[in-house]
């Protein structure tokens, strides 16, 4: 027998969360529709013919990536630094993807929105600028927990970076606004009209769903390796014990 | 007792600073290395420029802040590598409170070298690209350390990191600058501002700014420091 | 009329960037649970 060698106190049967697929057919189902109820509700503005509507994407694209971001990953870091528990360092990261991500989506629906506006492709608006920014911080992240092979270090490193990364968003938003004042006017999307409330609000609900969608999913996946790689792990030291002469010959 | 324990805390600190200073003053290698790439990167710029003096005159205090980054950089991951060589840095650890003052007293020595690279390279831009520092040396001098300390202090907080990973000559500066943005602004508004003889009174707010950003930055990297060093 | 073009394009990028990303995570979660199903099945006795 081998379990004298077991040196891990590994639980037997890891819970994995399971697929969450109902939630992810609902939060595409429900972009779509609130897409659709947007787009037929809001009039074509005077200045802009269509180019309002980039707003149902764009804007709770920007959302949702700074929930990710900042919240999710951020507070996950610290639950991570104060529990020390796998868990919360695998949501951190999974949640840091999934900003990056939508962030990306952010910045170009931005500059696509931007050139028939502006006349080019960036103009270095404040908002937009600022999230790059954001996004350089947490690929910053990202690129540091591939570059660590040792777990824990990978671990309590990208907590600290996710965590001074989402206290410098608001910093770099504001520094960012006060030089765009002082070299030139702004001009940012406006989203106030009331008209286009009700179809944003929707969006924003439906970007928050798939956002969640897309965090648990990579979460599961994150469970899933680190579970395997553990059982692998304990197989290889129990395989070794076993084959050195009969688990530890006392 | 505080008062005692203030007074070990400080020896601690100037003890570490002292140290990473002397390793320094013996080799000089890193210093004069760094000292003639920042004077290269000024001539570089210039020649980027081109030989139009207007731009080169507006362009001076962003130059120079990004050459101050880019040099300065390359002081942060040469301040852990000796350790890490020695494997000292275990041995280092083993008293409480000695990780807090292990990075107070690197930052000190960074921010040494750093100061002396800048006294080299704001007159060398100031020559190169024809703005009169002198006059404004005052809140000039200001500005440079309040800059520096922001730069200084995240930098020799992300080399604790950085420089224990593969790819560390590309990771310091992807993790860092994105963060000091802030900086980076403000400095170059600041010293912009300073060099006209700041007409519109703006270099206050953007002094504000940066002191809030140190103030901000130097408190979170001295406790997140724990969380880094620790293994 | 005009920007119409501007808006479908970012419709589109949008539905792109959405279900490419939502296939990618799919694809390496179900090469996760392929592995940790194998690595399940050997575990020792």
């Amino acid at each position: 027998m081998t379990d004298a060698t077991q040196q891990r106190t590994a639980p037997a049967t890891e819970v994995i969360p399971p697929r969450r697929t109902v939630l992810g057919w609902a939060a595409f189902a429900f972009l779509a529709v609130s897409q659709l109820i947007a787009v037929r509700l809001s009039p074509p503005d005077r200045d802009m013919g269509h180019l309002q509507k980039i707003m149902y994407v764009h804007v709770p694209a920007a959302w949702s990536s700074l929930i990710a971001v900042v919240v999710v990953a951020a507070t996950s870091s610290v639950l991570y630094l104060w529990k020390r528990e796998e868990k919360y360092d695998l949501l951190a990261a999974s949640a840091a993807e999934v900003g990056v991500v939508l962030m990306s989506l952010t910045i170009i629906l931005g500059s696509i929105w931007g050139r028939p506006t502006w006349g080019t492709w960036w103009a270095w608006d404040a908002r937009l600028t600022s999230m790059a920014v954001l996004l350089l911080i947490f690929i910053g992240y990202l690129a540091l927990r591939a570059a660590t092979d040792d777990e824990d270090r990978r671990a309590r490193w990208s907590a600290a970076v996710a965590i001074l990364g989402a206290i410098n968003a608001y910093v770099v938003y504001m520094s960012v606004r006060w030089w765009r004042t002082l070299h030139q006017i702004q001009s940012s999307p406006a989203t106030v009209d009331p008209a286009y409330v009700i179809g944003l609000r929707l969006n924003a609900i439906a970007f928050l769903l798939l956002m969640i969608y897309f965090v648990s999913e990579r979460y599961r996946t994150a469970r899933l390796e680190r579970a395997t790689e553990r059982a692998l792990e304990d197989q290889a030291l129990s395989r070794r014990g076993g084959g050195e002469g009969g688990g530890g010959g006392k | 007792m505080p008062d005692v324990v203030w007074r070990r805390e400080l020896g601690r600190v100037l003890a570490v600073a002292r140290k990473d200073l002397a390793i320094e003053r013996r080799s000089k290698a890193t210093l004069n290395a760094v000292i003639f790439f920042a004077a290269l990167t000024l001539l570089l710029f210039g020649f980027a420029l081109g030989a139009d003096t207007s731009a080169m005159r507006d362009a001076a205090a962003g130059v120079l802040w990004l050459t101050v980054l880019f040099s300065g950089v390359l002081v942060f991951n040469r301040s852990y590598q000796l350790e890490l060589e020695a494997q000292s840095l275990e041995s280092l650890l083993l008293y409480p409170g000695e990780r807090r003052a292990i990075f107070l007293g690197k930052l000190l020595a960074n921010l040494a070298i750093v100061f002396v690279v800048e006294v080299v390279t704001v007159p060398a831009a100031g020559i190169l690209y024809q703005v009169p520092f002198w006059p404004h040396l005052i809140p000039l001098i200001g500005v440079l350390l309040l800059g520096s300390i922001g730069f200084v202090g995240l930098g020799t907080f992300y080399a604790a990191i950085a420089s224990r990973v593969r790819s560390r000559e590309v990771l310091l500066p992807l993790l860092l600058f994105p963060m000091l943005v802030p900086v980076l602004i403000a400095a170059v508004e600041a010293t912009t501002a300073i060099l006209a003889g700041d007409p519109m009174g703006n270099s206050g707010a953007w002094v504000r700014l940066l002191a809030a950003f140190d103030a901000i930055f130097l408190v979170a990297a001295f406790f997140a420091f724990e969380y880094v060093i620790g293994d | 009329m005009n920007n119409l073009e501007f808006v479908v394009a970012a419709y589109a990028v949008t539905w792109i960037v959405l279900i490419s990303y939502a296939i990618r995570l799919r694809r390496g979660e179900t090469t996760a649970e392929e592995a940790y199903a194998r690595a399940m099945q050997e575990e020792p006795r």
